[in-house]
């Protein structure tokens, strides 16, 4: 398959993807058909299973020489190391997300550290610390530690 | 926007463990949150209520915090690191 192709094909199942996900996303976390329609977007995603870095490069209007590069330090996952390096599309749809999300806010520069940053925060959702927090932040316990009254009163 | 700033005790007993260089920095960004209110975040999660309220970060090194604003004038500390 040629590598046009092959990106055509493979930008389009994204597309699909992210359609699927928009929708899903409309609906509140605890909803059944919102974990449905994300089950089979994912499973969309693991039916293709990987992709070689030229493909995964054009997809995210990355060099193939960064996506190498990326996929060496555990940005993106490697599916397959010999006899040629495949990636796992899930892996890198998820960071296409990230990618486009920070050129939106015009970062294009440091673009590793920043997609890093992001990784580490999503995982942050997952934290039980996290989650006790907001459900204290829920039962309104908790300390002030700048008054709304004082900020004024600094002249802000 | 001013912000009225709170912290959580999950939250508090992280702060809690901050070194002193840290604990300044800690202080220098909760007098810009409460200044400044959402403009001192970097970005919000994305994710579904309430998650969708939830801002992070980075300040110094490993030191990032997560704020949860409940309203635009109140600003939940959830975690430092």
């Amino acid at each position: 398959m040629t590598i046009v192709t092959e990106e055509r094909r493979v930008r389009s199942l994204f597309d699909r993807v992210e359609a699927v996900e928009d929708v899903a996303k409309t609906l509140p976390e605890d909803d059944e058909r919102r974990a449905k329609l994300l089950e089979v977007s994912n499973a969309a995603l693991a039916d293709e299973g990987t992709i070689r870095p030229v493909i995964a490069a054009r997809l995210l209007g990355l060099s193939e020489k960064t996506v190498r590069a990326w996929a060496a330090q555990g940005v993106l996952t490697v599916a397959q190391r010999t006899p040629r390096l495949l990636l796992d599309v899930q892996s890198v749809h998820v960071i296409s997300h990230i990618v486009r999300a920070l050129r939106a806010l015009g970062k294009d520069r440091d673009l590793l550290d920043e997609v890093w940053r992001r990784l580490s925060d999503a995982a942050l959702l997952e934290r039980a610390d996290l989650r006790e927090s907001l459900e204290q932040m829920r039962r309104d316990q908790g300390r002030v530690l700048r008054p709304l009254r004082q900020n004024g009163a600094a002249g802000h | 926007m001013p912000t009225e700033v709170l912290a959580t005790p999950r939250a508090e007993q992280q702060i809690g463990r901050l070194s002193r260089k840290n604990a300044k920095v800690f202080e220098n960004f909760l007098d810009d949150l409460a200044a400044g209110g959402c403009r001192a975040l970097a970005y919000r999660l994305s994710g579904q209520a309430p998650v969708d309220h939830v801002c992070v970060k980075h300040l110094s090194g490993s030191l990032r915090v997560a704020v949860a604003f409940e309203t635009p004038q109140r600003a939940w500390i959830l975690l430092d690191r």
